[in-house]
């Protein structure tokens, strides 16, 4: 057993990444995205991740929600490395440990918010009715009780928003990771879908990472991640 | 786009469906005339030309060689010409038995003018000619015709001469069989044997004849049959068995061919109806990129996504193939209730367009539609799940 994934046995925290790398090749030149990230990152605790376009807030956002794997590194996610499990076990994880939003929302457009909330249930199998009083629940939690039967197209940008949250919310995740969830809405919905997820985040016990380039919103998070160019900058109430 | 998938798919099951039944009913139909108007086997002398001798060979011999035979008729059968007026045509002649009723051969119950039973009559003989023959030869009730045929025995010593006979036309029959209808003359078995090869009287002495046609209980023991009675009378004897299936062996095969032929050409259509959802599928998942990479940051594997698009697939080719199949049935159903598409009947030997439904038939074509259709689903399958997932998502 290496040294790396000894320290991911036995620990306190949500999320450690040791020495985390990601490369591509891009018309046969290696493009470096990460460059040997090091985090670790506490049960319930919420991250910003800052920085400028093209300093690897998303990949690493990628890296950790297993929407991608390192090229070199370990990823650990509640003790379990992530970087090195089958694609059938890493998808079960991820339907099962981790919630995602992005900057558009990406709900289906031929189900109903309802529908789209149950999702990650119906891939996971759970009962009928059972998700879809779950769903119903969660719709209600943030604000859309009487959009259930809305389809996506029928709904505001910041209720697409809201649904997206309700389905992230689905399988009790222990972490959430938000990619830009707010970019896409005017200042007076952003505040109101920033409130929602601080409350959320505090009511479920969620572990939470938003990337954002919204120094307002970042501000709000007790932990900040700054990267510049594939390395973490600076940390604050994270453990570099 | 997937409904154009689907009607393209049931474009090519339908054809397959309704061309496949049609040539099963040309099939049927010209199986069941096969059965009805010809004997399902005839004893013939080696040299079928010649003929044999029924002093040598009695009935009674062939019975006790064949007992499942019934109707045993004795025949003759030439080529010849017939003339009537300034109308000449090449034709059969055939000598029967009146008296034994002819049962073996379609012509008899097909008469729609006179009576099989004239063709007994004398000088000068009767003569029963096919419609289109008939038609032909401009020839009605009562007509007389000539007969004419290049014999051996007839003329000088130095060469044949033309064996020349006046018939009056006793009836008109019509068996739906063009090849009888348009060739066929029948006369009584003393007439036919005149106009057998190196006729002279001794052939009617020793009561020589072309051959002896009999039915069977079940036609398709034909096959057994016959190895035992040439085990039993064939060799030393020269005699042999001309069973149904060889007399129409040309037209039995080339049916088959045809409906193969027709079959694999049309199943193309399935096939480049197969390709089509392949395409259909792939501007799918072009399309759809950032909801399989949803879908996989929801929790998807590769397999569950490679499932997704073989369902996708699967539903096309099973819809196409059920609306193919119904449309196809329907149509049949119609044309067989309606007997909606009448033929000519000097291009062919029906009347009708004939149906023959065939559900074995049918479900080979929906498996191989649905075969091709998901062979078809499984490589933009294989690309919808080799997606990663994190990229589809970067681009939305």
């Amino acid at each position: 057993m290496s040294e790396n994934s000894k320290t991911a046995q036995g620990t306190t925290a949500a999320i450690i990444l040791n020495g985390v790398t990601k490369a591509f090749v891009v018309e046969s030149q290696r493009v470096e995205a990460l460059r040997g990230v090091d985090l670790r990152i506490e049960r319930g605790s919420c991250v910003s991740i800052t920085g400028r376009s093209g300093a690897g807030k998303s990949t690493l956002l990628h890296i950790i929600g297993t929407l991608d794997r390192p090229s070199e590194g370990i990823v650990s996610i509640g003790g379990i490395d992530v970087s090195r499990m089958s694609d059938q076990a890493t998808s079960k994880f991820r339907n099962r440990k981790l919630g995602f939003i992005f900057q558009s929302s990406n709900l289906l457009p031929e189900f109903s918010a309802l529908e789209n909330v149950m999702m990650p249930g119906i891939i996971a199998s759970v009962r009928g009715n059972a998700a879809r009083e779950r769903a119903a629940y969660l719709l209600n939690s943030v604000g859309l009780r009487d959009r259930a039967s809305h389809r996506p197209a029928e709904l505001s940008g910041g209720e697409q928003q809201r649904v997206a949250i309700a389905r992230a919310l689905f399988m009790e995740p222990e972490v959430l990771l938000a990619d830009e969830p707010t970019g896409n809405l005017d200042k007076g919905t952003s505040l109101a879908i920033q409130d929602l997820l601080m409350e959320l985040a505090a009511v479920h016990k969620t572990t939470m990472i938003l990337v954002t380039h919204d120094q307002m919103l970042a501000g709000r998070m007790p932990s900040q991640v700054i990267m510049e160019d594939g390395r973490v900058l600076s940390a604050t109430g994270v453990i570099q | 786009m997937t409904s154009m998938s689907i009607a393209g798919v049931a474009t090519g099951v339908m054809a397959l469906v309704v061309v496949l039944s049609v040539m099963g009913g040309f099939e049927a139909d010209l199986r069941r005339k096969m059965l009805s108007g010809q004997p399902h086997a005839e004893v013939m002398a080696e040299n079928a030309t010649a003929g044999f001798s029924l002093k040598e060979h009695p009935l009674e011999e062939i019975a006790r060689a064949i007992p499942e035979a019934t109707n045993l008729e004795p025949f003759t059968e030439a080529d010849v010409v017939i003339k009537r007026k300034r109308f000449m045509s090449s034709a059969t002649i055939f000598g029967i038995d009146p008296a034994k009723g002819a049962s073996n051969w379609g012509f008899n119950g097909a008469f729609v003018d006179g009576r099989l039973e004239d063709l007994a009559r004398s000088n000068p003989p009767g003569i029963a000619l096919g419609d289109q023959l008939a038609g032909q030869l401009g020839a009605d009730l009562g007509d007389e015709i000539v007969i004419l045929s290049p014999q051996a025995g007839v003329g000088s010593i130095l060469g044949g001469g033309t064996l020349s006979r006046t018939f009056k036309v006793i009836g008109i029959f019509s068996t739906g069989m063009f090849n009888y209808d348009s060739k066929w003359a029948v006369t009584n078995l003393d007439e036919g044997r005149r106009f057998m090869a190196d006729f002279d009287e001794s052939l009617a002495v020793d009561r020589f004849v072309s051959g002896v046609g009999f039915h069977l209980r079940d036609p398709m023991q034909v096959g057994r049959i016959k190895s035992r009675f040439e085990r039993a009378l064939g060799g030393s004897t020269g005699l042999r068995l001309n069973t149904w299936q060889e007399t129409n062996k040309a037209l039995l095969f080339a049916l088959k061919l045809e409906k193969f032929a027709m079959g694999s050409i049309l199943m193309l259509v399935v096939v480049v109806a197969a390709f089509s959802i392949s395409g259909t599928m792939m501007m799918t998942i072009f399309h759809k990129r950032g909801h399989v990479s949803l879908l996989r940051a929801l929790g998807m594997s590769k397999r569950d996504v490679a499932r997704l698009y073989m369902i996708h697939g699967g539903v096309i080719g099973v819809t196409g193939v059920v609306i193919g199949l119904a449309l196809g049935i329907l149509l049949c159903s119609a044309v067989e209730w309606t007997r909606g598409v009448q033929l000519p009947a000097d291009v062919y030997y029906l009347k009708v367009l004939p149906v023959k439904f065939l559900p074995w038939d049918y479900l080979v074509i929906a498996l191989a539609a649905l075969g091709f259709s998901f062979a078809a689903a499984a490589y933009p399958s294989w690309i919808a799940s080799r997606q990663d997932p994190g990229a589809g998502l970067r681009y939305e």
